[in-house]
């Protein structure tokens, strides 16, 4: 074993020397155009995120078209948009992966500036709306969006150019810690300030696990996010409302007709579905229309109605791989804000997969967030996406 | 600034340095003067935990919905299919009952019930108010529709039952959240009160709860079917789901022996009778003599308004009384038939006899009119219905010979007939007569029958000595129209057929020159029995003269020779200052009335050489 571990670490040695003569002579001038094909990850990756985007366009129709029908609508109304934002979110995701990161990199700062000032825009009258007692989003006639989700995406480009630009600085928490909570601080306030906890948390998420990728001392890690913990649940205990919200998750059965009645309709949903589900489009919670929010948030109770336990071992294998896939390519790139990145996006999407579906299937309390890639609402499908391209980006510039 | 020690992380500080330690440099010294040292983590090994979080996070989520999709799947698929599914009632349509000719006496027909599903109403207030409006609901049902609404976890509730078409239609029309509307039979009597205390009736369910309604309500009845339909939250069925419906099947018709008819005009008949005798009511009933039928059974009871109407309770069956005279025909027909007397045989017959004279149960009995001592014919005694010599005559036959023909006759035990609340009548054992009651029981004291014995036992001696039990219910017509007679009834024979002749022979006389002379009908000949009874009293006796209440019966048969009906009149209180109050003048006329509308309605020819009591 010993000799093994011995030869591992030659061979990583040997590695790092290669590479520092590479940055010492370049060779080539962009790493974004690589001369060997792109790994394996690439591949995964590119399969999950299509098969995906795919799916979750076929969820939207099926957990859509009834309830726009008896609303007088198209029954392909929602469909549509979401197809619509699907099609611009392919747009990001091939800038995203096209684009050597270097460039978007420049644009860190201004993005910065136009995403935070866009996070004001849901007070403004006239184009701002209050959904769920969350002023979070904008609607410009029928085309409506959350800024937060773009801010996500912004926030943590900036942390991981942040924490790439001081990578010798790690243990600096003047340095390298402080700046970045500031930046995911301010985020999160923004979101607060929204009233959209839930993003706040997943703004958390990423700015904590990008900290943590990047080898910020652990005691401060864990000391920072702990007060982050007790801000948000400063937050909650504020509101009465975000109380009885926040509580009723703790006894389903009992609030089951008012404050945890959504979750109690995903669970019935998902208990009807049972082994192998009832089919796409046969789902009887959903058809009944007793699940609200059945395309958005509760999106994942329609996936386990339709396609049973199956379908969501499918969903969540997927998510899973698309993990391991990242955490993979984070850690085979040798540069150092593409790790950060890629890892950063990895926590992203577990981080607001599991609260969702641990929201609907009520292991937590609701927080509002969207399942990345299969709810409808276009900002979020257009900024995951990109997400994945720089994701992809990452992956086929590993060698 | 918060921070942490190093030391935490020992082995941070003793394992060999990772790849990217040589970069690590020491912290700043803070200006507090003691130093706080951090060192950079792995990232490697960072997004390897990052990954492991993950995966341990997704199996959580993973064994969650697992467990929410099999073991723990059980209530919350039951709630599911709870609050989309409705199960709706298919009422079976209930029976008609149709008079022996095809017409309807009783029948249901369709009406429209509003209801409201609780589940789907999301105003109550509002709603109820607009009922409120529509159907003129009062203050106390609109409370308790309020409250019902309120309550999700009933899915149907009365709003309106049975109301007029046109009425729920404009309900519906206003397309409230979850009021809709079944149709629900409603129980109408097509003939009208024809036949009312014979019928009986049902509640607003639809379920029999009196008379032949109640009597055979299992029958008309029939299965209930069920329609079960799957709904969204907004009462849509949902597309494509599975409606299952069992089909109702309607309860059996049935076909009463009555005839509408001759029920009507019975009726009227006796209303008149009772009214013009300001009587407290009466009962007729039509047998037919060979074959038990009832042809038509009134009732009519003076109200507390003082009017006479129609009853709802059909007395005839459970309403039981002293027959009084009328028994005779059952005593002197066991005198006949035991051999004991001939019609010609004579027996001498006293005014009256005293009974126990001298002891305190001192009793004394006498006839009607008086006559001295005299010798009396069998024949004589009946026509001119002696007590004295009937029970001069009965004593011959022994008390219990006696009792054993009564039973034979059909007394103290129900006729079979299965009437609601049907009466047996009182009759003691033999041994259990004390005193006098041994010889009352043969001129009709002492025991009690009702109308439907009376008529029954009289017609075995009209039907050649055989009794045969009466029978109201003809057929029943299934679901499939198929008609299925009832069995004939069942029959014993009591008398012998020589016997029975001989009494038809000596109650022709009764009618022909004794106290049943008002019961003659022109060209036919009847026989029969008229009754006079004193009431017993609310003290316990039949009161003193002029202090008396009577009933006042006549049971007859005709054509004498081949008999078709039996009828007995029987009239109740008749007033008793008036002439008009014994069996031969109260009833006796009605009988012939009666005897009249059946001979018309059933075609009645006299036998052939018949010519009445106008016989030469």
């Amino acid at each position: 074993m010993s000799t093994s571990s011995a030869l591992l670490g030659d061979r990583r040695r040997a590695a790092l020397a290669r590479a520092e003569a590479m940055h010492r002579h370049p060779t080539k001038r962009s790493v974004a155009h690589p001369a060997s094909p792109p790994p394996t990850a690439f591949y995964v990756m590119a399969v999950v995120i299509t098969v995906f985007t795919m799916l979750g366009l076929v969820m939207v129709l099926s957990a859509t078209s009834i309830s726009q029908f008896h609303k007088g609508n198209s029954p392909w109304r929602m469909f549509d948009r979401q197809l619509l934002w699907a099609a611009l979110g392919c747009i990001g995701l091939w800038c995203a992966m096209r684009v050597p990161t270097r460039r978007w990199r420049r644009l860190i700062k201004p993005a910065m500036v136009i995403s935070s000032a866009a996070m004001l825009l849901p007070f403004m009258p006239g184009i701002g709306e209050s959904v769920n007692g969350a002023r979070s989003w904008v609607t410009l006639g029928s085309f409506s969006f959350q800024p937060s989700e773009f801010l996500k995406l912004v926030v943590l480009m900036a942390c991981a150019d942040l924490l790439a630009k001081r990578r010798d600085e790690m243990h600096d928490p003047a340095r390298t810690l402080t700046p970045v909570l500031i930046i995911g601080g301010l985020g999160a306030a923004l979101c607060l300030a929204q009233g959209d906890l839930g993003s706040a948390i997943v703004m958390s998420a990423i700015v904590f696990t990008t900290l943590f990728i990047a080898g910020s001392p652990l005691s401060l890690v864990a000391a920072s996010s702990t007060l982050g913990a007790a801000a948000a649940l400063w937050f909650v205990s504020s509101s009465p409302r975000r109380q009885a919200r926040f509580t009723a998750f703790m006894d389903i059965a009992a609030h089951k007709d008012h404050l945890s009645y959504q979750t109690y309709q995903a669970m019935i949903a998902m208990a009807q579905g049972g082994l192998t589900g009832s089919g796409v489009g046969r789902g009887d919670n959903k058809l009944g229309e007793f699940l609200p929010l059945a395309h958005s948030d509760f999106i994942f109770a329609v996936i386990a109605e339709e396609l049973g336990m199956i379908g969501v071992v499918a969903v969540l294998g997927g998510f899973m791989v698309l993990a391991y896939a990242g955490i993979q390519v984070a850690m085979a790139t040798h540069d150092r804000f593409h790790s950060l990145l890629a890892g950063g996006i990895v926590g992203w999407l577990v981080v607001q997969t599991i609260i969702n579906v641990g929201g609907v299937t009520g292991l937590m309390p609701v927080t509002g967030l969207t399942l990345p890639f299969f709810s409808a609402g276009g900002s979020s499908l257009f900024v995951t996406l990109t997400a994945c391209g720089f994701l992809l980006n990452v992956a086929r510039n590993v060698r | 600034m918060p921070v942490a020690r190093s030391q935490r992380h020992g082995r941070d500080i003793v394992a060999p340095p990772p790849p990217h330690a040589h970069r690590s440099a020491r912290g700043k010294q803070p200006p507090g003067g003691f130093t706080l040292t951090f060192r950079a983590g792995d990232p490697r090994r960072r997004l390897v935990a990052v990954f492991i979080v993950a995966m341990l996070l997704f199996a959580a989520v993973v064994g969650r919905v697992a467990y929410l999709q099999t073991t723990g799947s059980e209530s919350l698929r039951a709630a599911g299919k709870a609050q989309r599914t409705t199960e709706s009632v298919l009422h079976a349509q209930r029976g008609t009952i149709f008079a022996r000719d095809g017409g309807e006496l009783a029948t249901s027909v369709p009406s429209t019930t509003i209801f409201a599903n609780p589940k789907l109403v999301n105003d109550p207030a509002g709603e109820v108010s607009l009922l409120a409006a529509m159907l003129h609901l009062t203050v106390d049902r609109q409370k308790a529709l309020l409250q019902a609404f309120g309550d999700k976890s009933k899915s149907f509730v009365y709003v309106a039952r049975q109301i007029d078409d046109q009425l729920a239609n404009s309900v519906l029309a206003l397309q409230l959240p979850g009021i809709d509307s079944v149709h629900e039979d409603k129980r109408i009597m097509p003939s009208g009160d024809v036949g009312r205390s014979l019928l009986g009736r049902t509640d607003v369910d639809g379920k029999g709860t009196a008379g032949l309604e109640l009597q055979y309500n299992a029958l008309l009845t029939g299965l209930d079917g069920e329609r079960t339909r799957e709904h969204d939250k907004n009462g849509h069925s949902i597309a494509g789901s599975e409606a299952t419906t069992t089909d109702a099947v309607p309860g059996d018709d049935l076909v009463l022996t009555v005839d509408r008819s001759l029920q009507f005009q019975v009726e009227q008949a006796l209303v008149t009778r009772v009214s013009d005798l300001k009587a407290a009511g009466g009962t007729v009933v039509v047998m037919d003599t060979v074959t038990g039928e009832i042809y038509a059974v009134a009732n009519v009871k003076r109200g507390t308004d003082d009017v006479v109407a129609v009853t709802p309770a059909n007395l005839a069956a459970v309403e039981a009384f002293e027959p009084g005279s009328v028994a005779k025909v059952f005593s002197i027909s066991s005198v006949i038939d035991t051999g004991t007397a001939s019609p010609d045989s004579t027996v001498q017959v006293p005014y009256r006899i005293v009974f126990d004279k001298g002891t305190k149960w001192e009793t004394t009995i006498q006839d009607a009119e008086q006559h001295p001592t005299e010798d009396m014919s069998v024949r004589d005694i009946i026509v001119h219905s002696s007590n004295i010599g009937t029970l001069t005559l009965a004593e011959k036959v022994g008390t219990q010979r006696l009792h054993d023909y009564m039973q034979a006759f059909g007394f103290g035990k129900t006729t079979g007939l299965g009437f609601p609340d049907e009466s047996a009548g009182k009759m003691k054992k033999a041994k259990d007569l004390q005193g006098t009651e041994k010889a009352t029981v043969s001129f009709g004291y002492g025991y009690s029958a009702t109308a439907l014995q009376l008529v029954a036992a009289v017609n075995t001696v009209a039907n050649g000595g055989v009794y045969i039990a009466p029978k109201l219910l003809k057929a029943t017509i299934g679901a499939d129209g198929k008609v299925v007679e009832t069995p004939p009834s069942e029959t014993h024979r009591v008398l012998q057929v020589n016997s029975s002749k001989v009494m038809t022979s000596m109650m022709q006389d009764v009618v022909c020159n004794g106290t049943g002379t008002g019961a003659q009908i022109p060209g036919i000949s009847v026989a029969g029995k008229t009754g006079t009874a004193y009431k017993l009293q609310s003290a316990g006796d039949y009161g003193a003269a002029g202090n008396r209440s009577y009933r006042a019966t006549f049971v007859g048969y005709f054509p004498a020779q081949a008999p078709r009906v039996t009828i007995l009149v029987t009239i109740d209180e008749p007033d008793p200052t008036s002439r008009d109050r014994f069996g031969g003048t109260a009833a006796a006329p009605l009988f012939t009335k009666v005897a009249m509308s059946a001979i018309h309605e059933l075609q009645i020819v006299p036998t052939p050489g018949d010519t009445g009591c106008t016989a030469g």
